[in-house]
């Protein structure tokens, strides 16, 4: 555990005044928002498709200058390393990929997941999870999109 | 967004003296809007001209620069990366050994390789990320898909870029124009696949 809260949260790398309310309610309720018992109810997007090992929805903050800015989290335990998903949920993980371009129509994007010790990685929660995003390139006076990665 | 993946052919002197807007633009020419050096310029127009040649994750080319794979495994190999960033500690690339540039041509058997070679480099905090399909969706600077596996330092701050706005694309292009010219200079394409231009402009061994 990297943080002096068992939600596994990192308030230093939340980036709207949203997100640092409801990670403060999280860690107060001592729970870990991205496992699958307690998802549904501190993730205020709905979930767009769900797999025996990820559920697939919006970033419930996405970043400045995305047109599309998806998670998938993992569901079949609380791991924080990529070196610990069952190998079947990995492929399972890229089936979905494919899926969500297909069916949002993303001809160019970035995918990326951080994994390990947040205050490395400028990763909110600890939880694996999985980003999609795409710039939203083709609207007037769109901004840049730089991920924090450390 | 129009023109997408349109096959890379222009000539030196058919690149507009001013910006044209990313519209206008093939995804080739995105790719040398990346590079930021000329000796990079010159080795990403080779390999949108020739990638079977000059591909810089392909065989020949690999072979050429005498880059060797740290670890081979189903079709996949994990190097270090050339260039990390002075703010990472480790960065490396997992690249599939076909020239794959399209994601969907990817199979579940190279997502099962992936992850195993995912702990071969040993990172225990840090990124995994990979850009696909239109450049000028997410600023790509090579066609040949690959993964970037980085370490970063703790404290230190790591933005990899994944869209650029307008005004950084239009210097960008800038740029881009500056190494044409300098080409042009040494002789255009003729030089460019000279034995003079390849050695001259080759990356550096790792």
């Amino acid at each position: 555990m990297n943080h002096s809260n068992p939600s596994g949260l990192n308030l230093k790398h939340a980036r709207t005044p949203e997100q640092i309310t409801l990670m403060q309610k999280i860690i107060d309720d001592g729970v870990c928002p991205f496992c699958k018992e307690h998802f549904a109810k501190y993730h205020p997007k709905p979930v767009l498709k769900e797999t025996a090992y990820w559920f697939f929805t919006e970033n419930m903050s996405p970043y400045k200058g995305t047109k599309y800015h998806f998670i998938f989290v993992y569901k079949p335990a609380h791991i924080t390393k990529p070196s610990e998903v069952l190998p079947e949920a990995l492929t399972d993980l890229f089936s979905l990929v494919h899926w969500a371009i297909a069916e949002y129509n993303i001809p160019g994007g970035s995918f990326f997941i951080r994994f390990g010790d947040t205050h490395y990685t400028g990763s909110s929660v600890e939880h694996l999870h999985a980003h999609l995003l795409m710039g939203d390139v083709d609207a007037p006076e769109h901004e840049a999109v730089r991920v924090k990665l450390g | 967004m129009t023109n997408v993946r349109r096959p890379f052919s222009q000539d030196l002197g058919e690149f507009p003296s001013e910006f044209p807007g990313m519209n206008h633009l093939s995804s080739g020419v995105v790719f040398l809007m990346g590079c930021r050096s000329f000796q990079q310029y010159c080795c990403t127009y080779r390999s949108l001209l020739d990638w079977r040649e000059f591909c810089p994750f392909c065989e020949t080319e690999l072979e050429r620069r005498g880059r060797k794979p740290t670890t081979v495994s189903g079709g996949w190999m994990l190097m270090p990366n050339e260039f990390p960033h002075r703010n990472t500690k480790q960065m490396w690339l997992l690249v599939p050994m076909r020239h794959i540039t399209d994601l969907a041509r990817l199979t579940s058997a190279d997502w099962t390789n992936v992850g195993s070679l995912l702990k071969v480099c040993g990172i225990k905090s840090g990124g995994i990320m990979f850009r696909f399909g239109d450049p000028r969706l997410n600023v790509g600077t090579i066609e040949h898909l690959h993964i970037n596996l980085i370490e970063p330092v703790c404290g230190k701050e790591f933005r990899p870029p994944f869209a650029k706005e307008m005004s950084e694309h239009a210097a960008d292009y800038q740029r881009m124009l500056g190494f044409r010219n300098e080409l042009l200079k040494k002789g255009g394409r003729p030089w460019l696949f000279s034995e003079a231009g390849i050695s001259e402009t080759q990356t550096a061994a790792a």
